[in-house]
Protein backbone atom coordinates (compact mmCIF):
# COMPACT_ATOMS: atom_id res chain seq x y z
CA UNK A 1 0.00 0.00 0.00
CA UNK A 2 2.97 2.19 0.86
CA UNK A 3 4.23 2.01 -2.69
CA UNK A 4 1.06 2.66 -4.54
CA UNK A 5 0.52 5.92 -2.18
CA UNK A 6 4.28 6.69 -2.88
CA UNK A 7 3.30 6.41 -6.73
CA UNK A 8 0.35 8.36 -6.56
CA UNK A 9 1.77 11.20 -4.64
CA UNK A 10 4.53 11.02 -7.61
CA UNK A 11 2.26 11.67 -10.21
CA UNK A 12 -0.02 13.92 -8.64
CA UNK A 13 3.50 15.99 -8.13
CA UNK A 14 4.68 15.57 -11.55
CA UNK A 15 1.42 16.30 -12.76
CA UNK A 16 1.73 19.73 -10.87
CA UNK A 17 5.22 20.38 -11.92
CA UNK A 18 4.72 19.69 -15.47
CA UNK A 19 1.28 21.29 -15.82
CA UNK A 20 2.25 23.37 -19.11
CA UNK A 21 3.34 20.01 -20.91
CA UNK A 22 -0.46 19.13 -19.80
CA UNK A 23 -2.30 21.81 -20.43
CA UNK A 24 -0.89 22.09 -24.15
CA UNK A 25 -1.69 18.37 -24.38
CA UNK A 26 -5.17 19.04 -23.95
CA UNK A 27 -5.08 22.17 -26.07
CA UNK A 28 -3.89 19.95 -29.21
CA UNK A 29 -6.32 17.26 -28.39
CA UNK A 30 -8.84 19.86 -28.00
CA UNK A 31 -7.81 21.58 -31.54
CA UNK A 32 -8.02 18.07 -33.27
CA UNK A 33 -11.48 17.55 -31.51
CA UNK A 34 -12.66 20.93 -32.97
CA UNK A 35 -10.81 20.44 -36.30
CA UNK A 36 -12.66 17.18 -36.75
CA UNK A 37 -16.12 18.42 -35.94
CA UNK A 38 -15.26 21.67 -37.75
CA UNK A 39 -16.24 19.13 -41.27
CA UNK A 40 -19.41 18.05 -39.61
CA UNK A 41 -20.84 21.84 -38.89
CA UNK A 42 -19.06 22.84 -42.91
CA UNK A 43 -21.34 19.86 -44.11
CA UNK A 44 -24.46 20.80 -42.92
CA UNK A 45 -24.51 17.67 -40.50
CA UNK A 46 -24.60 19.73 -37.17
CA UNK A 47 -27.05 16.65 -35.19
CA UNK A 48 -24.09 13.78 -35.42
CA UNK A 49 -22.06 16.80 -33.96
CA UNK A 50 -22.85 15.51 -30.00
CA UNK A 51 -22.21 11.89 -30.44
CA UNK A 52 -19.06 12.05 -32.77
CA UNK A 53 -17.62 14.68 -29.79
CA UNK A 54 -18.75 11.84 -27.60
CA UNK A 55 -16.37 9.48 -29.73
CA UNK A 56 -13.82 12.12 -30.14
CA UNK A 57 -13.33 12.82 -26.24
CA UNK A 58 -13.42 8.58 -25.43
CA UNK A 59 -10.86 9.00 -28.24
CA UNK A 60 -8.33 10.97 -26.06
CA UNK A 61 -8.39 8.25 -23.20
CA UNK A 62 -7.00 5.25 -25.97
CA UNK A 63 -4.25 7.92 -28.04
CA UNK A 64 -3.61 9.43 -24.10
CA UNK A 65 -3.39 6.13 -22.72
CA UNK A 66 -0.21 4.98 -25.40
CA UNK A 67 1.06 8.56 -25.14
CA UNK A 68 1.15 8.65 -21.32
CA UNK A 69 1.71 5.10 -20.17
CA UNK A 70 3.90 3.47 -23.04
CA UNK A 71 5.20 6.72 -23.90
CA UNK A 72 6.71 7.58 -20.88
CA UNK A 73 8.37 4.22 -20.86
CA UNK A 74 10.91 6.18 -22.51
CA UNK A 75 11.57 8.50 -20.13
CA UNK A 76 12.16 6.22 -17.40
CA UNK A 77 14.36 4.14 -19.44
CA UNK A 78 16.19 7.28 -20.72
CA UNK A 79 16.96 8.31 -16.76
CA UNK A 80 17.69 4.75 -15.73
CA UNK A 81 15.23 4.75 -13.32
CA UNK A 82 13.98 1.66 -14.63
CA UNK A 83 16.72 -0.15 -13.21
CA UNK A 84 16.07 1.54 -10.17
CA UNK A 85 12.80 1.09 -9.35
CA UNK A 86 13.47 -2.50 -9.39
CA UNK A 87 16.00 -2.77 -7.40
CA UNK A 88 14.01 -0.82 -4.64
CA UNK A 89 11.17 -3.53 -5.13
CA UNK A 90 8.34 -1.40 -6.94
CA UNK A 91 7.59 -2.90 -10.27
CA UNK A 92 8.29 -0.23 -12.91
CA UNK A 93 4.31 -1.56 -13.91
CA UNK A 94 2.91 0.21 -11.12
CA UNK A 95 4.79 3.34 -11.55
CA UNK A 96 3.10 3.58 -15.14
CA UNK A 97 -0.14 2.50 -13.83
CA UNK A 98 -0.52 5.64 -11.65
CA UNK A 99 0.08 7.42 -15.28
CA UNK A 100 -3.66 6.81 -15.06
CA UNK A 101 -3.51 10.31 -13.00
CA UNK A 102 -2.14 12.87 -15.63
CA UNK A 103 -4.16 11.02 -18.56
CA UNK A 104 -7.38 11.53 -16.94
CA UNK A 105 -6.63 15.03 -16.17
CA UNK A 106 -5.84 15.52 -19.14
CA UNK A 107 -8.54 14.32 -20.96
CA UNK A 108 -10.59 16.24 -18.39
CA UNK A 109 -9.21 19.26 -19.99
CA UNK A 110 -9.83 18.72 -23.08
CA UNK A 111 -14.03 17.76 -22.74
CA UNK A 112 -13.66 20.90 -20.47
CA UNK A 113 -12.44 23.02 -22.77
CA UNK A 114 -13.99 21.45 -26.02
CA UNK A 115 -17.33 21.65 -24.13
CA UNK A 116 -16.98 25.37 -23.89
CA UNK A 117 -16.15 25.89 -27.37
CA UNK A 118 -19.02 24.39 -28.66
CA UNK A 119 -21.08 25.93 -25.61
CA UNK A 120 -20.11 28.97 -27.05
CA UNK A 121 -20.17 28.32 -30.37
CA UNK A 122 -24.00 27.98 -30.06
CA UNK A 123 -23.98 24.30 -30.36
CA UNK A 124 -26.43 22.25 -28.89
CA UNK A 125 -24.03 19.58 -27.67
CA UNK A 126 -26.92 17.14 -25.10
CA UNK A 127 -25.65 14.16 -23.22
CA UNK A 128 -28.90 12.02 -22.84
CA UNK A 129 -27.60 8.89 -20.39
CA UNK A 130 -24.72 10.10 -18.30
CA UNK A 131 -24.88 7.48 -15.97
CA UNK A 132 -24.32 5.44 -18.85
CA UNK A 133 -21.94 7.51 -20.50
CA UNK A 134 -19.55 7.52 -17.10
CA UNK A 135 -19.89 4.11 -16.64
CA UNK A 136 -18.55 3.10 -20.46
CA UNK A 137 -15.84 6.08 -20.30
CA UNK A 138 -14.57 4.15 -16.89
CA UNK A 139 -14.51 0.93 -18.72
CA UNK A 140 -12.80 2.61 -20.88
CA UNK A 141 -10.14 4.39 -18.84
CA UNK A 142 -9.66 0.66 -17.82
CA UNK A 143 -8.91 -1.01 -20.96
CA UNK A 144 -7.08 1.62 -22.19
CA UNK A 145 -4.79 1.40 -19.16
CA UNK A 146 -4.29 -2.10 -19.95
CA UNK A 147 -3.88 -1.16 -23.13
CA UNK A 148 -1.18 1.86 -22.55
CA UNK A 149 0.61 -1.12 -20.04
CA UNK A 150 0.88 -3.77 -22.85
CA UNK A 151 2.08 -1.50 -25.76
CA UNK A 152 5.09 -0.24 -22.45
CA UNK A 153 5.67 -4.19 -22.21
CA UNK A 154 6.58 -3.91 -25.55
CA UNK A 155 8.52 -0.80 -25.74
CA UNK A 156 10.95 -2.32 -22.58
CA UNK A 157 10.85 -5.40 -24.79
CA UNK A 158 11.49 -4.49 -28.58
CA UNK A 159 13.13 -1.14 -27.70
CA UNK A 160 10.94 0.85 -29.95
CA UNK A 161 9.75 3.91 -28.40
CA UNK A 162 6.97 3.56 -26.84
CA UNK A 163 5.21 6.52 -28.59
CA UNK A 164 5.68 5.04 -31.93
CA UNK A 165 3.28 2.10 -31.01
CA UNK A 166 0.13 4.88 -30.61
CA UNK A 167 -0.49 4.12 -34.61
CA UNK A 168 -3.04 2.23 -33.44
CA UNK A 169 -4.58 5.08 -32.12
CA UNK A 170 -4.77 6.88 -35.34
CA UNK A 171 -6.84 4.33 -37.12
CA UNK A 172 -9.42 4.03 -33.41
CA UNK A 173 -9.66 8.05 -34.72
CA UNK A 174 -11.25 7.55 -37.31
CA UNK A 175 -13.28 4.35 -35.96
CA UNK A 176 -14.41 6.85 -33.37
CA UNK A 177 -16.13 8.94 -35.99
CA UNK A 178 -18.10 5.50 -37.63
CA UNK A 179 -22.29 5.40 -37.11
CA UNK A 180 -23.34 3.40 -34.15
CA UNK A 181 -26.65 1.16 -33.49
CA UNK A 182 -27.02 -0.63 -31.01
CA UNK A 183 -27.06 -3.82 -33.13
CA UNK A 184 -23.89 -3.05 -34.63
CA UNK A 185 -22.46 -2.18 -31.26
CA UNK A 186 -23.11 -5.79 -29.80
CA UNK A 187 -20.87 -7.31 -32.55
CA UNK A 188 -18.01 -5.50 -31.60
CA UNK A 189 -18.74 -5.30 -27.79
CA UNK A 190 -15.76 -7.92 -27.23
CA UNK A 191 -13.20 -5.90 -29.15
CA UNK A 192 -10.94 -4.29 -26.85
CA UNK A 193 -11.22 -0.38 -26.48
CA UNK A 194 -13.56 0.03 -29.69
CA UNK A 195 -16.54 -1.54 -27.84
CA UNK A 196 -16.12 1.12 -25.06
CA UNK A 197 -15.42 3.81 -27.21
CA UNK A 198 -18.71 3.11 -29.47
CA UNK A 199 -20.96 2.11 -26.60
CA UNK A 200 -19.95 5.69 -24.85
CA UNK A 201 -20.87 7.29 -28.52
CA UNK A 202 -24.15 5.71 -28.16
CA UNK A 203 -25.10 6.54 -24.83
CA UNK A 204 -25.17 9.67 -25.06
CA UNK A 205 -28.21 9.35 -27.46
CA UNK A 206 -29.63 6.51 -26.35
CA UNK A 207 -29.75 3.79 -23.07
CA UNK A 208 -27.38 0.87 -23.29
CA UNK A 209 -28.74 -2.27 -22.69
CA UNK A 210 -28.15 -3.70 -19.35
CA UNK A 211 -26.97 -6.80 -21.64
CA UNK A 212 -24.30 -5.10 -23.22
CA UNK A 213 -23.36 -3.15 -20.17
CA UNK A 214 -22.38 -6.78 -18.55
CA UNK A 215 -20.68 -7.81 -21.93
CA UNK A 216 -18.63 -4.70 -21.53
CA UNK A 217 -17.85 -5.31 -18.21
CA UNK A 218 -17.50 -8.97 -18.46
CA UNK A 219 -14.72 -8.31 -21.69
CA UNK A 220 -12.99 -5.52 -19.53
CA UNK A 221 -12.36 -7.73 -16.79
CA UNK A 222 -11.10 -10.61 -19.23
CA UNK A 223 -8.02 -8.39 -20.51
CA UNK A 224 -6.91 -7.60 -17.07
CA UNK A 225 -5.36 -11.55 -16.19
CA UNK A 226 -3.93 -11.63 -19.55
CA UNK A 227 -1.90 -8.21 -18.82
CA UNK A 228 -1.02 -9.71 -15.31
CA UNK A 229 0.49 -12.66 -17.22
CA UNK A 230 2.37 -10.70 -19.95
CA UNK A 231 3.72 -8.08 -16.94
CA UNK A 232 4.88 -11.14 -15.15
CA UNK A 233 6.33 -12.58 -17.85
CA UNK A 234 8.47 -9.69 -18.60
CA UNK A 235 9.17 -8.79 -14.93
CA UNK A 236 10.78 -12.07 -15.17
CA UNK A 237 12.90 -11.07 -18.34
CA UNK A 238 13.84 -7.40 -17.59
CA UNK A 239 15.41 -8.80 -14.45
CA UNK A 240 17.30 -11.97 -16.32
CA UNK A 241 18.44 -9.75 -19.32
CA UNK A 242 17.63 -6.28 -18.92
CA UNK A 243 15.82 -3.58 -20.76
CA UNK A 244 16.28 -3.00 -24.79
CA UNK A 245 14.27 0.48 -24.45
CA UNK A 246 16.54 3.22 -26.28
CA UNK A 247 13.83 6.13 -25.27
CA UNK A 248 14.79 7.93 -28.95
CA UNK A 249 12.10 10.60 -29.66
CA UNK B 1 31.34 27.21 -41.04
CA UNK B 2 30.03 25.66 -44.48
CA UNK B 3 32.36 22.55 -43.36
CA UNK B 4 30.34 22.41 -40.01
CA UNK B 5 27.54 22.48 -41.49
CA UNK B 6 27.82 19.69 -43.75
CA UNK B 7 29.33 17.66 -40.58
CA UNK B 8 26.06 18.54 -38.64
CA UNK B 9 23.80 16.85 -41.46
CA UNK B 10 26.37 13.67 -42.01
CA UNK B 11 26.16 13.09 -38.08
CA UNK B 12 22.56 13.66 -38.60
CA UNK B 13 22.47 11.06 -41.06
CA UNK B 14 24.24 8.54 -39.80
CA UNK B 15 22.41 8.83 -36.47
CA UNK B 16 19.05 8.04 -38.38
CA UNK B 17 20.14 5.09 -40.64
CA UNK B 18 22.29 3.54 -37.92
CA UNK B 19 18.77 3.98 -35.82
CA UNK B 20 16.06 2.40 -38.30
CA UNK B 21 19.05 -0.08 -39.47
CA UNK B 22 19.90 -1.53 -36.21
CA UNK B 23 15.93 -1.12 -35.68
CA UNK B 24 13.26 -3.13 -37.64
CA UNK B 25 10.61 -2.66 -35.45
CA UNK B 26 10.40 1.04 -35.50
CA UNK B 27 11.15 1.24 -39.16
CA UNK B 28 7.83 -1.06 -39.55
CA UNK B 29 5.99 1.27 -37.25
CA UNK B 30 7.20 4.02 -39.25
CA UNK B 31 6.44 3.17 -42.11
CA UNK B 32 2.80 1.58 -41.16
CA UNK B 33 2.39 5.04 -39.43
CA UNK B 34 1.00 6.73 -42.63
CA UNK B 35 -1.39 3.88 -43.37
CA UNK B 36 -3.06 4.53 -40.06
CA UNK B 37 -3.49 8.27 -40.64
CA UNK B 38 -4.57 7.67 -44.24
CA UNK B 39 -7.55 5.26 -42.81
CA UNK B 40 -8.48 8.16 -40.53
CA UNK B 41 -9.04 10.36 -42.89
CA UNK B 42 -10.70 7.91 -45.28
CA UNK B 43 -13.13 6.88 -41.84
CA UNK B 44 -13.85 10.67 -41.74
CA UNK B 45 -14.04 11.69 -45.68
CA UNK B 46 -16.72 8.85 -45.62
CA UNK B 47 -18.70 10.00 -42.55
CA UNK B 48 -18.86 13.25 -44.11
CA UNK B 49 -20.17 12.00 -47.54
CA UNK B 50 -16.95 14.14 -49.14
CA UNK B 51 -15.66 13.23 -52.20
CA UNK B 52 -11.47 12.27 -52.17
CA UNK B 53 -9.50 10.15 -53.93
CA UNK B 54 -6.95 7.78 -52.92
CA UNK B 55 -4.58 10.59 -54.22
CA UNK B 56 -5.64 12.96 -52.15
CA UNK B 57 -5.93 10.97 -48.85
CA UNK B 58 -1.96 9.81 -49.97
CA UNK B 59 -1.37 13.81 -49.58
CA UNK B 60 -3.35 14.76 -47.14
CA UNK B 61 -1.79 12.29 -44.65
CA UNK B 62 1.67 12.66 -45.44
CA UNK B 63 1.08 16.70 -45.06
CA UNK B 64 -0.16 15.45 -41.52
CA UNK B 65 2.49 13.53 -40.20
CA UNK B 66 5.12 15.27 -41.47
CA UNK B 67 3.99 19.01 -40.50
CA UNK B 68 3.44 17.11 -37.01
CA UNK B 69 6.86 15.75 -36.78
CA UNK B 70 9.02 19.11 -37.65
CA UNK B 71 7.54 20.92 -35.28
CA UNK B 72 7.37 18.10 -32.56
CA UNK B 73 11.05 16.51 -33.64
CA UNK B 74 13.24 19.19 -33.02
CA UNK B 75 11.54 20.04 -29.53
CA UNK B 76 11.39 16.66 -28.52
CA UNK B 77 14.90 15.83 -29.22
CA UNK B 78 16.31 18.65 -27.26
CA UNK B 79 14.46 17.31 -24.27
CA UNK B 80 15.65 13.49 -24.88
CA UNK B 81 19.07 15.20 -25.26
CA UNK B 82 19.05 17.13 -22.06
CA UNK B 83 18.24 14.11 -20.01
CA UNK B 84 20.80 11.73 -21.41
CA UNK B 85 23.01 15.05 -20.27
CA UNK B 86 24.45 15.22 -23.79
CA UNK B 87 22.69 18.64 -24.53
CA UNK B 88 25.21 20.78 -23.12
CA UNK B 89 27.80 19.70 -25.50
CA UNK B 90 25.59 21.18 -28.13
CA UNK B 91 25.94 24.36 -26.55
CA UNK B 92 29.46 25.19 -27.03
CA UNK B 93 28.73 24.18 -31.17
CA UNK B 94 29.40 27.42 -32.90
CA UNK B 95 26.37 27.58 -34.55
CA UNK B 96 24.50 27.26 -31.31
CA UNK B 97 22.04 25.22 -30.24
CA UNK B 98 19.22 25.48 -31.69
CA UNK B 99 20.66 25.82 -35.23
CA UNK B 100 22.78 22.71 -34.28
CA UNK B 101 19.57 20.71 -33.15
CA UNK B 102 17.71 21.93 -36.28
CA UNK B 103 20.40 21.00 -38.80
CA UNK B 104 20.88 17.58 -37.47
CA UNK B 105 17.06 16.82 -37.51
CA UNK B 106 16.85 17.52 -41.50
CA UNK B 107 18.54 14.03 -42.73
CA UNK B 108 15.67 12.66 -40.61
CA UNK B 109 13.21 14.65 -41.62
CA UNK B 110 14.27 13.98 -45.15
CA UNK B 111 14.90 10.34 -45.04
CA UNK B 112 11.73 9.81 -42.85
CA UNK B 113 9.20 11.38 -45.67
CA UNK B 114 10.63 9.65 -48.75
CA UNK B 115 10.00 6.30 -47.04
CA UNK B 116 6.83 7.52 -46.03
CA UNK B 117 5.98 8.94 -49.35
CA UNK B 118 7.53 5.38 -50.84
CA UNK B 119 5.65 3.31 -48.65
CA UNK B 120 2.42 4.80 -50.18
CA UNK B 121 3.83 3.84 -54.06
CA UNK B 122 2.18 0.44 -54.18
CA UNK B 123 -1.10 1.65 -52.82
CA UNK B 124 -1.09 4.18 -55.67
CA UNK B 125 0.20 1.95 -58.44
CA UNK B 126 -3.64 0.31 -57.96
CA UNK B 127 -5.31 3.74 -59.18
CA UNK B 128 -1.87 4.97 -61.32
CA UNK B 129 0.03 3.64 -63.83
CA UNK B 130 3.63 2.96 -62.53
CA UNK B 131 5.04 6.21 -64.04
CA UNK B 132 2.68 8.16 -62.90
CA UNK B 133 2.46 7.40 -59.66
CA UNK B 134 6.17 7.80 -59.16
CA UNK B 135 5.67 11.20 -60.57
CA UNK B 136 3.12 11.56 -58.10
CA UNK B 137 5.63 10.46 -55.50
CA UNK B 138 8.59 12.78 -56.51
CA UNK B 139 6.21 15.59 -56.86
CA UNK B 140 4.75 15.26 -52.99
CA UNK B 141 8.04 14.47 -51.94
CA UNK B 142 9.44 17.92 -53.59
CA UNK B 143 5.99 19.77 -51.88
CA UNK B 144 7.40 18.00 -48.41
CA UNK B 145 10.70 19.61 -48.57
CA UNK B 146 9.09 23.12 -50.09
CA UNK B 147 6.23 22.97 -46.92
CA UNK B 148 9.58 22.37 -44.49
CA UNK B 149 11.32 25.48 -45.11
CA UNK B 150 8.41 27.77 -43.56
CA UNK B 151 8.47 25.31 -40.29
CA UNK B 152 11.96 25.49 -39.86
CA UNK B 153 12.48 29.10 -37.73
CA UNK B 154 9.15 28.38 -36.17
CA UNK B 155 10.33 24.96 -34.32
CA UNK B 156 13.76 25.99 -33.28
CA UNK B 157 11.54 28.94 -31.34
CA UNK B 158 9.27 26.32 -30.23
CA UNK B 159 12.66 24.27 -29.04
CA UNK B 160 13.83 27.48 -27.17
CA UNK B 161 10.78 28.23 -25.76
CA UNK B 162 10.49 24.22 -24.59
CA UNK B 163 14.06 24.19 -23.36
CA UNK B 164 13.07 27.25 -21.52
CA UNK B 165 10.24 26.22 -19.87
CA UNK B 166 12.03 22.90 -18.62
CA UNK B 167 8.85 20.85 -19.47
CA UNK B 168 9.01 17.57 -20.53
CA UNK B 169 7.37 17.54 -23.41
CA UNK B 170 7.23 19.94 -26.38
CA UNK B 171 4.28 22.43 -25.21
CA UNK B 172 3.56 24.71 -27.75
CA UNK B 173 2.51 21.95 -30.76
CA UNK B 174 -1.03 22.90 -30.83
CA UNK B 175 -0.29 25.17 -33.00
CA UNK B 176 0.12 22.46 -36.12
CA UNK B 177 -3.76 21.58 -35.90
CA UNK B 178 -4.00 25.78 -36.57
CA UNK B 179 -1.95 25.71 -39.45
CA UNK B 180 -3.58 22.76 -40.70
CA UNK B 181 -6.65 23.91 -40.60
CA UNK B 182 -5.48 27.63 -41.54
CA UNK B 183 -3.53 26.46 -44.79
CA UNK B 184 -6.50 24.27 -45.97
CA UNK B 185 -5.06 20.95 -45.91
CA UNK B 186 -8.40 19.80 -44.01
CA UNK B 187 -11.31 21.39 -45.62
CA UNK B 188 -11.21 23.07 -49.01
CA UNK B 189 -10.35 27.40 -47.84
CA UNK B 190 -13.58 28.21 -49.68
CA UNK B 191 -15.78 26.56 -46.70
CA UNK B 192 -13.97 28.11 -44.17
CA UNK B 193 -15.14 31.66 -42.26
CA UNK B 194 -13.95 35.08 -44.18
CA UNK B 195 -11.81 36.19 -41.36
CA UNK B 196 -9.48 32.55 -41.59
CA UNK B 197 -9.34 33.06 -44.99
CA UNK B 198 -7.63 35.91 -44.55
CA UNK B 199 -5.16 34.77 -42.38
CA UNK B 200 -4.50 31.61 -44.61
CA UNK B 201 -3.22 34.04 -47.11
CA UNK B 202 -0.22 35.05 -44.57
CA UNK B 203 0.78 31.37 -44.26
CA UNK B 204 3.20 29.54 -46.58
CA UNK B 205 1.69 26.67 -45.61
CA UNK B 206 -1.40 27.46 -47.61
CA UNK B 207 0.61 27.55 -51.03
CA UNK B 208 1.91 24.45 -50.57
CA UNK B 209 -1.34 22.60 -50.27
CA UNK B 210 -2.58 24.48 -53.34
CA UNK B 211 0.08 23.85 -54.96
CA UNK B 212 -0.43 19.82 -53.78
CA UNK B 213 -3.86 20.73 -55.15
CA UNK B 214 -3.11 21.56 -58.66
CA UNK B 215 -0.35 18.60 -58.73
CA UNK B 216 -3.47 16.34 -57.78
CA UNK B 217 -6.00 17.57 -60.39
CA UNK B 218 -2.72 17.12 -63.21
CA UNK B 219 -4.00 21.04 -64.43
CA UNK B 220 -1.80 22.33 -66.27
CA UNK B 221 0.38 24.45 -64.01
CA UNK B 222 4.00 25.43 -65.02
CA UNK B 223 3.50 29.51 -64.94
CA UNK B 224 0.93 28.45 -61.41
CA UNK B 225 3.31 26.41 -59.71
CA UNK B 226 6.06 29.10 -60.25
CA UNK B 227 4.27 32.22 -58.39
CA UNK B 228 3.36 29.10 -56.01
CA UNK B 229 6.69 28.78 -54.89
CA UNK B 230 8.07 32.01 -55.25
CA UNK B 231 5.30 33.64 -52.66
CA UNK B 232 5.77 30.51 -50.48
CA UNK B 233 9.51 31.20 -50.16
CA UNK B 234 9.27 35.05 -50.04
CA UNK B 235 7.23 33.99 -47.04
CA UNK B 236 9.25 31.53 -45.76
CA UNK B 237 12.46 33.60 -45.59
CA UNK B 238 10.21 36.69 -43.87
CA UNK B 239 9.06 33.89 -41.23
CA UNK B 240 12.13 32.39 -40.91
CA UNK B 241 14.31 35.78 -39.88
CA UNK B 242 11.24 37.15 -37.46
CA UNK B 243 11.22 32.77 -36.03
CA UNK B 244 15.43 32.99 -36.36
CA UNK B 245 15.44 35.56 -34.53
CA UNK B 246 13.34 35.25 -31.87
CA UNK B 247 15.07 31.85 -31.27
CA UNK B 248 18.29 33.48 -31.09
CA UNK B 249 17.03 35.43 -28.03
CA UNK B 250 15.58 32.29 -26.61
CA UNK B 251 18.51 30.44 -27.09
CA UNK B 252 20.45 33.42 -25.45
CA UNK B 253 18.14 33.67 -22.14
CA UNK B 254 18.51 30.13 -22.32
CA UNK B 255 22.12 30.17 -21.96
CA UNK B 256 21.87 32.70 -19.22
CA UNK B 257 19.41 30.23 -16.93
CA UNK B 258 21.20 27.24 -17.73
CA UNK B 259 19.42 24.09 -19.67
Amino acid sequence: MGRARAVIWLHAIRARRYLLSMISNSLTDTLWIVTLLLGFVLSGKTQLLAENLLGLIAWTIISNSAWMISGWVDYLGVLGLIEEHEARGTSVFLVLTGRIIPLLLSSGITSTITLIIFRVAGAEIAIHYPIHVLLTLMLLVVQSAVYGLLLGTLALKTGIPGYMFDIASLAFLGLALMPINEERLSQIIFVPLLGPLLAAKLAGQQPLDSHLLFLLFLSTLLQIPILLVVIKKVSRDIQKTGIKIIGEL
Amino acid sequence: MKHSFLNMLRAGLFFEVSILKNNKGLLFTLLARPYLVLLMLYFLYQQLQAETSPKDLVLLSLTVTGSIDVLWDIAGRGIILRMHGILPYYTVVPEGLLLSLTITFLPKYLLENLLKTLVFLPLLVIYLDLLSALEYVAGVFFLLILGLLPLIGLSMLLAGLTLMAKEESPWLDWITPIILLASGAIYPLSVLPPWLQAISRLLPTTYIVEAADTLTQHLDTGGFFTSVIVAMMILSIGYNIVSASLAKRAEEKLLVRGI
